[in-house]
């Protein structure tokens, strides 16, 4: 665990992801204080859309590069004599990716919320601080089920590249091209990933119940993810 | 004697083509041996099934006694440093960074498993805080090595550790190789640079096509491999007598030319040949021990077994 922690830390690109979603935070932040806009619900409504986004394909950067960094730099072997139980080795990844996914997500969303009530203050808007707060944090589960599907693609695809265009096909795409089918119209990935963030705000339409979303999101995080660790933990690694 | 690393039978087999053939052998513990072969003899695929990268189709590749997934493998992999093909880097951090990595997936800490050190000893000390995207080819081998050592292995595999080094490197980094058996490892060292072979290892494996052609101390596999035996100058009018005396001297097959006298063979004493032809006043001027080289002797061992 510690030389996944290690290399979080070290590496440059948890930073810069990390990085980009606070950005994005305080964008629209500043956005938001330069331009107050005209509805009072348009304070939670804006970053809570704007961090969901960020922050969803971030978590799929994050994972998809934490499944396939060693394919991409040939560190497997000083990984695997390290600690040879590859098991260990793709638990120890998941719980950094899933843990800082969180942090990353409950920090900005916290930072967003902070600063959409100092712009409204700073409009004489008044806002239902609950309501703002549930808007942004409900981002944060969808966020850490992207995580998951990255992290399922990356160990597939042994690529960061095609783990993240799978991954945001499947978050993005996906839905439009199953919709069409009869019965699959609310269990597509997106779908339930939005009526997940949906329920937990209470906010905007839903599809489904949130124990059938979170029930089906798990369930597509598992379709994804038991291939990959399978193809990790039982193949060939060079 | 321990044998810390074992081979036997091995295969492995990607669909209909096999890459390791029933390969058997063993490293004696304390020893340096050199893997050598052509390329896609399988001399990386050996060393990625002994570290348990890769399974075997048959057979079993040990590591102090104890195969991938089998009891004991953990504690036995985690003594093995190692560099195959390419040195394991994280190009975006830096050398100490990197080294804190590996120490980390160690559980220790820096200080322990003296960092510093380790990147003293490979010449890096001055490049600490550089990233290793950064480092020439050589010092990406260097920082390769030094990530090898953390921890302090008993087992050390290097797959051409002295690529892109220039010769003071290279001479550094044999010097290194060659004090690893003082620290109480054993290397399994794989290199097409034989004369590097010759230098720091005590034995040599030789593969081709997955397949063991020879093994054994160098010495002997050269022995084994070319014939070597003396050189004998003698002056040219004596040339007939001392291929007559030396021809029952078991030397092997006697070659003259002017008044040099090659032979294929070599004898306990050689000072019996001085002394036998003396006795029939045939006085050598010079007397050479003729010696092929491992490079000679690994390019007759692989071009009698169908080339490269």
């Amino acid at each position: 665990m510690s030389g996944e922690i290690a290399k979080l830390k070290y590496l440059a690109l948890p930073r810069w992801t990390a990085g980009s979603v606070f950005a994005v935070a305080l964008i629209v932040g500043a956005a938001l204080l330069v331009f107050p806009p005209s509805k009072v619900e348009k304070y939670a409504t804006i970053p809570a859309f704007a961090l969901g986004t960020a922050f969803g394909i971030a978590a799929i950067v994050l994972a998809v590069w934490a499944a396939s960094v060693e394919f991409s730099s040939g560190t497997l072997q000083r990984t695997l004599t390290a600690e040879p139980i590859r098991s260990r080795v793709l638990g120890s990844k998941l719980i950094c990716v899933l843990v800082g996914t969180a942090i990353v997500g409950l920090g900005a969303a916290a930072a967003s919320a902070g600063l959409s009530e100092i712009a409204a203050s700073n409009a004489g808007v008044s806002l239902d601080n609950g309501d703002l707060a549930k808007q942004v944090f409900s981002q944060v589960p969808s966020g850490l089920a992207f995580a998951g599907i990255g992290f399922g693609f990356g160990l597939l695809t042994r690529s960061m590249g095609g783990g993240i265009t799978l991954a945001l096909a499947l978050a993005f795409i996906a839905d439009g091209i199953i919709g069409f089918i009869p019965g699959f119209e609310h269990i597509g990935f997106g779908r339930l990933t939005h009526d997940l963030t949906s329920g937990l705000s209470g906010q905007g339409d839903t599809a489904n119940g949130l124990g059938a979303a979170l029930f089906g999101t798990v369930v597509w995080v598992a379709m994804v993810m038991v291939p990959g660790w399978l193809r990790f933990t039982r193949g060939d690694l060079k | 004697m321990n044998h810390p690393i074992e081979f036997e039978g091995l295969v492995k087999q990607y669909g209909e083509r096999k890459v390791i053939n029933e390969l058997s052998f063993t490293v004696p513990e304390g020893s340096v041996v050199g893997l050598l072969g052509p390329n896609g003899a399988g001399k990386s695929t050996a060393m990625r099934v002994l570290l348990g990268l890769q399974k075997p189709t048959a057979g079993h590749a040990r590591i102090l006694g104890s195969e991938a997934g089998g009891k004991g493998f953990r504690d036995a992999v985690r003594k093995v440093g190692s560099i195959i093909e390419s040195p394991p880097l994280y190009k975006g951090a830096t050398a100490l960074q990197n080294l804190e990595i590996r120490v980390g997936a160690y559980g220790m800490s820096t200080r322990d498993a003296d960092v510093r050190g380790i990147l003293n000893q490979v010449g890096l000390a001055e490049r600490v805080g550089d990233k290793v995207g950064n480092f020439s080819l050589g010092m990406r081998q260097r920082m390769g090595i030094a990530l090898a050592l953390v921890g302090d292995p008993s087992i050390v595999v290097l797959d051409e550790p002295t690529n892109g080094l220039d010769p003071q490197g290279t001479v550094e980094i044999r010097d290194l190789v060659r004090s690893l058996p003082a620290r109480g490892a054993t290397t399994l060292l794989c290199t097409h640079r034989l004369a590097e072979v010759e230098a720091t290892c005590d034995y040599v494996v030789v593969l081709r096509l997955g397949e063991l052609l020879a093994q054994g101390p160098i010495d002997e596999v050269i022995a084994n491999a070319t014939s070597s035996g003396y050189r004998i100058e003698v002056d040219a009018s004596e040339v007939p007598n001392a291929l007559r005396i030396l021809g029952s001297m078991g030397l092997g097959e006697l070659a003259a030319e002017g008044g040099v006298v090659t032979t294929t063979e070599h004898i306990e004493n050689p000072a019996d040949i001085s002394r036998a032809l003396a006795a029939e006043s045939i006085f050598v001027r010079e007397l050479h021990t003729e010696r092929a080289t491992l490079e000679q002797a690994f390019l007759k061992i692989v071009e009698e077994a169908g080339g490269v």
